[in-house]
C-alpha cells in the first residue's frame, strides 16, 4: 500500500512529471489513480501517434489556450495560475502525448462541462450568429464607405458652409442677442 | 423645436429604435440568467467514468466494483460552507439508504485536513484522494459541493452542484430502489 | 449637530431638484431663445454641481471619522485602514462609486458652465437641459436604489456592535473594511476614478451633441467646444483603460494585461466609438453628409459607457470584476433605453435639418492636377493602379491570412478566407477615382473600422446571453475569438493611421502621392528587415511591426517636413521655427503624438504576446534553477496570518549573467472564503522584458515551491505608451481656451474654426 499523500504534494509532483521538468527523486512516486484506458478508448476512440515532445507542449499550449478554467469564470486554463486549471492543463497534456487531436480533446471536455468550456464558439446552431454577423458588418462597413465615398462624387469640391467657417450670424435671435450684449 | 412640419426619416428611426428594442430585450432576458450556474444536465445519462481510488486509510476502491447498487459520489473538501451545510445529512444517509453505496471524492483539499475534520463528524463510507483532481476532470467537477447519482447500470442519472438536501436523496434514490 | 445621513441626504435631494428645474429651463431656454432661462439653466447647474460635489465631501467625512449609522461606511468601513485607503473606500462598493459618479458630474457640469460662459447661447439652453436631465438620472439612483446616505438599519448596527464590539454609545467601533482588492495594490486607487472620469465626461459630449440635433444645426464654432469638452474624458477613457490592464497584471497574477474580459470591453467600447468621432469630427465643416454620423457617434458613445456601467453592476455578465447585483441593474437598463430612443428619435427627426443649405455643386470629371498633367493618360492609369494595390494590399494580405488561419469557418466547401478577400473587390472597383486618394476617404474608412470593431466586441460580450436563450446552452466568447478579429482590424487601424496622414485633405496628385507614399512604406520594409534580422520571424509580429513602422515613419514625416523644409529651405531659426509651428498646429501636433502613443502601445503588446517564454518549475529548498537567461534560487516559504487569509509568501533570489538582480517574494493568499488561492506576483521590470513570477504552490513545511515563470518583452512600454496620447490631449484641447480668450473676443456662437 502506497500512504496517502498529501495531495497538494501529489498534484505538484504529478504535474512536474507530465511536464517533464524539474523533480527530485523524492517526487517522483507513481501516482495511485488508475486509468481504465479501454474505458478511455471506448469514449474518444483510438487514438493517432503520439507527436513529439516539442510538439506536444506546443499543441497542449494551443488547446489549453481555448478552454476556460471553471473557477475563474473568463480566463482560459493556460493563463489561469489556479489550481483546477493546473489540473486540467495535466489532462490535456496527457490526452496529446496519448495522441489524440485537438478537435477529439476538446469534445472530451464539452461532454463533461458542456460547451460553455470552449473560449471560441464553435461555429453550430444558433452560434453561426456570432461568426456571420462580423462578416455581415464587415460587409456593411464597406458597403457604407463606398456609399458614402461615391456620395461625394456628386458634391465635387466640398464648399463650406458660411456658418461652418463661423463668418456669417447664426440667425435673426443670435444676432439680437450679441447686439443686447453690446450694448 | 420650432413650428416647423415634422418629418421623420423612417429609415434611422425603424432601424434605431429596432436596435434598442432588440438591445433591452437581450438584456431582460439576461436578467433571469445567472451568469455563475453552470449547466448540471452535461453528465446527465453518460456512464459514469470509472475509476480506482484510496481512500483516507489507503484501501483501494473501484467504481465499477460497486455496480449493481445506486451510488452517489460526492465531491467534497472541509474549506467549502455549502459542504458543511449538508455534512450532517450525509451522516445520516448511509442508515436512511442501506442498499445505496456512497463515496465521498476530496477535492483540492489536504488528506490530514480531511480526516481532522472526519474525526469530529465522522460518516460512514469511503472519502477518496483524488490526486491531481482526475476524477474531477473525468466527471466535470467545476466547485464542490457536487453530487452525482448513479444507476445501478452505471449511469449518471442526475447531477446535482449545491448543498444536498434530504429531498433530493429521496426523489432521485427511491425510483432507483423501487 | 446634524447628522451626516440627514446632510448627505438634503444635499443629494437638493442636487436633484435643481437638476430636474434646471433641465427645464434649459430646455425653455433653447425652444424660446430666452436669455432669462439660459441664466436659470446656468445658476441650477451649479447649484447641483455644488451640492453633488458637498456631498462626497460630506461621505469622505463620514467615512474618516467612521460614523456607522451612515449604511455606505457601515458596509466598507473600519478603524484599521490608514487614512488614504479609507478615503479611497468612497468608491470600494457600489453605492459609493455611484455618489462618486454624481461629484464627478458635478464637477463636469461645473467646469463646462465656467468654460461657456454666456456665449454659444443657440445651443447651450439645450446642451444643459439635456445634460441636467442626464443628473436627474443620477440623482435618482443616488437618492434613490443605490443611496449611501441611508440611515443603517438598526439590526445591522446591533450585529456589528456584537461582532466588532461597542463603544460607551451603544454604536459599533469597527466594520467590515472595504474589498481587500482594493487595498492590495496603488493602481486600484487610480484605476477607478480615472475611468470615472472617462465615462462621465460622455455626458457632455451627449447633451452637446443633443443639442446640435435640437438647435438643427452643427457649425465649426460649436464644434470647437465640443470636440475640447469630448478631448479631456476620452484622455482618462483612455489612461483608465491601460492603468486596468496594468492592475491586472500586477495583481492578478496570470501574466497578462488583456483578457477581453466583459468589463475589460466595456471600458473598451465606448472608446472605439470616441475614438471615430474625434476623426469624424474633423470632417464635419468640409463633409456636411458626415455631421449627423458624428452625432451619432458621440451620442453613441455615452450610450455606451451607460452600458459599461451597467455591464459591471448589473450582475447579467459574467465577470470577474462584476461587483454588487441588486435593483441597480433594470433602473440602469431603464436608462439606456430612454437615452437609446431620444437618440434616435432626435437624430431621424432633426437629421435633415444640418445639411439644409448644404452646397452641392454639379458633378463631372476632376480636373487633372498640374503635377500629373505631365503623365500620359495609359502612365498615369497604370500609377493609380499601382498606388491603389499598394495601398490595399498589405493590409489585405495579412487580414485574409490572418482570417484564414483563425476563422474555423467553411460555408459549402468553401473556406471563409475566400470569401474574406472576395470582400476587396468592391474596393479594387473603386481603383480609377483619383478622390480616393486622400485623407478624408482614409477617415471615412477608419470610421468603418472603428464602427466595424464596436461591433465585433459587443457581439462577443452579449452573445452567451442571446445564446442561452436560444439554444439553452451555455456559451463562452473568449480571447481566442476576439483575438480572431482583433488583429485584421488593428492592422487596418494602424495601416490607416499611417496612410490617413500621409494624404492631404482633398483631391491629390498622383506623384505627390507617390513621393509621399514611398518614403514610409520604404522605412517599414527595412525597419521590419531588420527587426526579423534580430530573430523575430513570428508572422503576426512582424505584420504589426510593419504597419506600426509605417505609420510612424508617416507620422514622423508629416509632422517634421513642414519644420524641414522651414529650418533647411527658408533658412529660419530652428527654435522659433518650432515654436512657431507647435503654436500654430496643436491639433495636429496633438493627434501625431497621440498616434505616436498608440503604435508604441501595438508594438510592444504585439512583441509581448509574440515572444512571451512561459514555464511551470519546481524548486527544493536552496536549488538553484535556469530560466531563459535567468538563474533563479528558492530560498524559504513563510506561513503569515492576517485576519482575513492566509498569506504564503516564498522569497527567491533572481541572478542574471552571474550577479544577484534582488530577492523576489511572489505570495499565494488564501482567503477563509474562498475556494481558490489568489496568486499575488512578483515582477522584476527593466526596460527590454519582464521577469514574471507567479507562486502556485508550497509544500507544508516550505521544502519545494512550485513556480510559473514567464519573461516577456516590453512590457513596461505599454503602460507608458498612454504618456504621449496625454501630451497631446492637452496641446490640442488646452491652449486653444487661452489664445481664444486673447485672439478672438466676439462672444459669438460661430467662432472661428480652428
Amino acid at each position: 500500500m502506497i500512504p496517502a499523500l498529501p495531495t497538494t504534494r501529489v498534484v505538484v509532483a504529478a504535474r512536474a512529471i507530465a511536464l517533464g521538468l524539474l523533480v527530485t527523486s523524492a517526487y517522483a512516486e507513481p501516482s495511485p489513480y488508475r486509468e481504465p484506458l479501454s474505458e478511455l478508448r471506448q469514449e474518444m476512440g483510438a487514438p493517432g501517434p503520439p507527436p513529439s515532445e516539442e510538439l506536444s507542449r506546443e499543441r497542449t499550449r494551443q488547446i489549453s489556450r481555448g478552454l476556460r478554467c471553471p473557477v475563474c469564470q473568463g480566463s482560459s486554463i493556460q493563463d489561469s495560475p489556479v489550481e483546477s486549471a493546473v489540473n486540467m492543463r495535466r489532462r490535456v497534456q496527457e490526452l496529446v502525448e496519448a495522441g489524440y487531436e485537438q478537435r477529439a480533446i476538446e469534445d472530451y471536455f464539452v461532454r463533461r462541462y458542456g460547451e460553455w468550456v470552449l473560449l471560441n464558439p464553435r461555429a453550430t446552431g444558433a452560434n453561426w450568429i456570432v461568426w456571420l454577423l462580423p462578416a455581415l458588418g464587415g460587409g456593411v462597413a464597406l458597403g457604407g464607405l463606398v456609399y458614402v465615398v461615391a456620395q461625394w462624387r456628386r458634391e465635387e469640391d466640398p464648399v463650406p458652409l458660411p456658418s461652418d467657417t463661423g463668418q456669417a450670424p447664426l440667425d435673426e435671435f443670435e444676432r439680437r442677442l450679441l447686439e443686447e450684449i453690446e450694448r | 423645436m420650432s413650428g416647423r412640419a415634422l418629418k421623420p426619416n423612417w429609415f434611422i428611426l425603424g432601424l434605431g429604435i429596432g436596435a434598442v428594442l432588440l438591445f433591452a430585450g437581450v438584456m431582460v432576458i439576461g436578467f433571469t440568467q445567472d451568469p455563475r450556474a453552470l449547466d448540471t444536465r452535461v453528465m446527465v445519462g453518460a456512464t459514469a467514468p470509472d475509476f480506482v481510488l484510496q481512500d483516507l486509510d489507503g484501501a483501494e476502491v473501484e467504481l465499477a466494483s460497486l455496480k449493481g447498487r445506486p451510488v452517489v459520489i460526492n465531491f467534497w473538501s472541509t474549506w467549502c460552507q455549502p459542504c458543511k451545510v449538508e455534512h450532517p445529512l450525509l451522516q445520516r444517509a448511509p442508515a436512511l439508504y442501506p442498499d445505496v453505496a456512497f463515496v465521498g471524492v476530496l477535492y483540492q483539499d489536504k488528506p490530514e485536513a480531511a480526516r481532522s475534520y472526519l474525526k469530529r463528524a465522522p460518516v460512514d463510507y469511503a472519502q477518496l484522494v483524488d490526486p491531481a483532481g482526475k476524477v474531477a476532470i473525468a466527471y466535470g467537477v467545476t466547485g464542490v459541493p457536487e453530487t452525482f447519482f448513479i444507476d445501478p447500470h452505471g449511469r449518471i442519472t442526475h447531477k446535482l452542484a449545491r448543498a444536498l438536501t434530504a429531498e433530493d436523496l429521496a426523489e432521485n434514490l427511491e425510483p432507483m430502489l423501487r | 449637530m446634524i447628522s451626516y445621513t440627514t446632510l448627505g441626504h438634503t444635499l443629494v435631494l437638493g442636487g436633484l431638484g435643481m437638476a430636474a428645474a434646471g433641465s427645464v429651463a434649459g430646455f425653455v431656454a433653447g425652444a424660446k431663445h430666452s436669455l432669462g432661462g439660459l441664466r436659470w439653466a446656468r445658476a441650477l447647474s451649479v447649484g447641483f454641481a455644488l451640492c453633488m460635489i458637498v456631498a462626497n465631501v460630506v461621505m469622505i467625512a463620514a467615512l474618516i471619522q467612521h460614523d456607522f449609522s451612515v449604511s455606505y461606511v457601515a458596509e466598507v468601513g473600519t478603524v484599521h485602514t490608514p487614512l488614504h485607503i479609507t478615503i479611497v473606500s468612497l468608491w470600494a462598493s457600489l453605492s459609493g462609486s455611484i455618489l462618486l459618479w454624481a461629484g464627478v458630474l458635478g464637477i463636469y457640469v461645473l467646469g463646462l458652465v465656467i468654460a461657456m460662459g454666456e456665449r454659444y447661447r443657440l445651443y447651450q439652453g439645450y446642451t444643459l437641459g439635456v445634460l441636467l436631465a442626464v443628473c436627474v438620472m443620477f440623482g435618482l439612483l443616488v437618492a434613490g436604489v443605490a443611496n449611501p446616505f441611508a440611515p443603517t438599519p438598526l439590526a445591522e448596527l446591533e450585529q456589528m456592535a456584537r461582532i466588532y464590539g461597542a463603544g460607551p454609545d451603544g454604536m459599533p467601533v469597527d466594520g467590515p473594511g472595504p474589498n481587500p482588492l482594493l487595498q492590495n495594490h496603488w493602481l486600484m486607487i487610480l484605476h477607478p476614478p480615472t475611468l470615472y472620469l472617462g465615462y462621465v465626461g460622455m455626458s457632455l459630449t451627449f447633451a452637446m451633441c443633443a443639442a446640435a440635433l435640437l438647435a438643427g444645426r452643427l457649425d465649426a464654432g460649436w464644434m470647437v467646444p465640443l470636440r475640447r469638452a469630448f478631448l479631456i474624458p476620452w484622455a482618462f477613457l483612455t489612461l483608465g483603460i491601460v492603468l486596468g490592464g496594468w492592475w491586472s497584471y500586477a495583481v492578478l497574477g496570470w501574466g497578462g494585461y488583456w483578457a477581453w474580459d466583459p468589463v475589460e470591453n466595456a471600458s473598451f467600447l465606448p472608446w472605439l466609438t470616441g475614438t471615430a468621432f474625434l476623426h469624424s469630427a474633423m470632417m464635419t465643416h468640409r463633409r456636411t453628409s458626415l455631421k449627423s454620423w458624428t452625432l451619432l457617434l458621440g451620442m453613441g458613445t455615452f450610450l455606451l459607457t451607460l452600458f459599461g456601467t451597467f455591464l459591471t453592476r448589473s450582475g447579467v455578465f459574467n465577470s470577474v470584476h462584476a461587483f454588487g447585483t441588486g435593483s441597480v441593474g433594470p433602473v440602469l437598463l431603464t436608462f439606456i433605453v430612454i437615452c437609446g430612443v431620444f437618440t434616435v428619435v432626435l437624430l431621424a427627426l432633426r437629421e435633415h435639418r444640418l445639411h439644409e443649405g448644404a452646397r452641392e455643386l454639379p458633378g463631372g470629371r476632376a480636373r487633372v492636377p498640374r503635377q500629373d498633367q505631365k503623365l500620359s493618360p495609359q502612365v498615369l492609369t497604370l500609377s493609380h493602379l499601382g498606388l491603389w494595390s499598394l495601398l490595399v494590399g498589405p493590409p489585405a494580405v495579412a487580414i485574409t491570412w490572418a482570417l484564414w488561419r483563425a476563422l474555423p469557418l467553411e460555408i459549402a466547401g468553401v473556406t471563409v478566407p475566400v470569401w474574406a478577400s472576395l470582400l476587396w473587390l468592391p474596393l479594387l472597383g473603386l481603383l480609377w477615382s483619383r478622390r480616393l486618394l486622400s485623407r478624408d476617404v482614409m477617415i471615412v474608412a477608419q470610421n468603418a473600422v472603428f464602427t466595424l470593431f464596436t461591433f465585433v466586441v459587443f457581439l462577443g460580450t452579449t452573445f452567451p446571453i442571446l445564446a442561452e436563450s436560444l439554444r439553452d446552452k451555455k456559451v463562452s466568447v473568449g480571447e481566442p475569438f476576439y483575438d480572431a478579429f482583433a488583429f485584421p482590424l488593428g492592422v487596418l487601424i494602424v495601416w490607416l493611421m499611417g496612410v490617413g496622414p500621409m494624404l492631404p485633405w482633398g483631391q491629390q496628385s498622383i506623384v505627390g502621392a507617390w513621393k509621399r507614399f514611398l518614403g514610409p512604406v520604404s522605412f517599414g520594409a527595412i525597419a521590419t528587415l531588420l527587426v526579423a534580422l534580430t530573430g523575430v520571424t513570428k508572422p503576426y509580429t512582424l505584420i504589426a511591426i510593419f504597419v506600426c513602422a509605417v505609420a510612424l515613419a508617416a507620422n514622423l514625416g508629416e509632422l517634421l517636413s513642414p519644420l524641414y523644409k522651414r529650418i533647411v529651405r527658408s533658412k529660419a531659426q530652428p527654435l522659433p521655427a518650432t515654436w512657431d509651428l507647435l503654436r500654430k498646429g496643436r491639433r495636429r501636433w496633438g493627434g501625431h503624438l497621440a498616434h505616436y502613443g498608440i503604435i508604441l502601445c501595438v508594438v510592444c503588446v504585439a512583441l509581448s504576446k509574440g515572444y512571451a517564454v512561459e514555464q511551470d518549475l519546481m524548486l527544493a529548498k536552496g536549488e538553484r534553477v535556469t530560466f531563459e537567461d535567468y538563474e533563479l534560487a528558492f530560498l524559504d516559504a513563510k506561513e503569515l496570518r492576517e485576519p482575513h487569509r492566509t498569506r504564503t509568501v516564498a522569497r527567491f533570489e533572481v541572478f542574471r549573467e552571474g550577479r544577484s538582480v534582488g530577492i523576489f517574494e511572489p505570495s499565494l493568499n488564501m482567503y477563509r472564503t474562498r475556494s481558490e488561492g489568489l496568486t499575488s506576483p512578483a515582477v522584476r521590470s527593466t526596460p527590454t522584458h519582464d521577469l514574471y513570477l507567479s507562486l502556485m504552490s508550497v509544500q507544508p513545511g516550505g521544502t519545494h515551491a512550485s513556480l510559473h515563470l514567464k519573461r516577456m518583452p516590453f512590457v513596461v512600454w505599454i503602460w507608458l505608451s498612454p504618456l504621449p496620447i496625454l501630451l497631446g490631449t492637452l496641446l490640442a484641447a488646452f491652449p486653444e481656451i487661452r489664445l481664444r480668450r486673447r485672439t478672438v473676443d466676439v462672444p459669438a456662437s460661430g467662432e472661428v474654426a480652428a
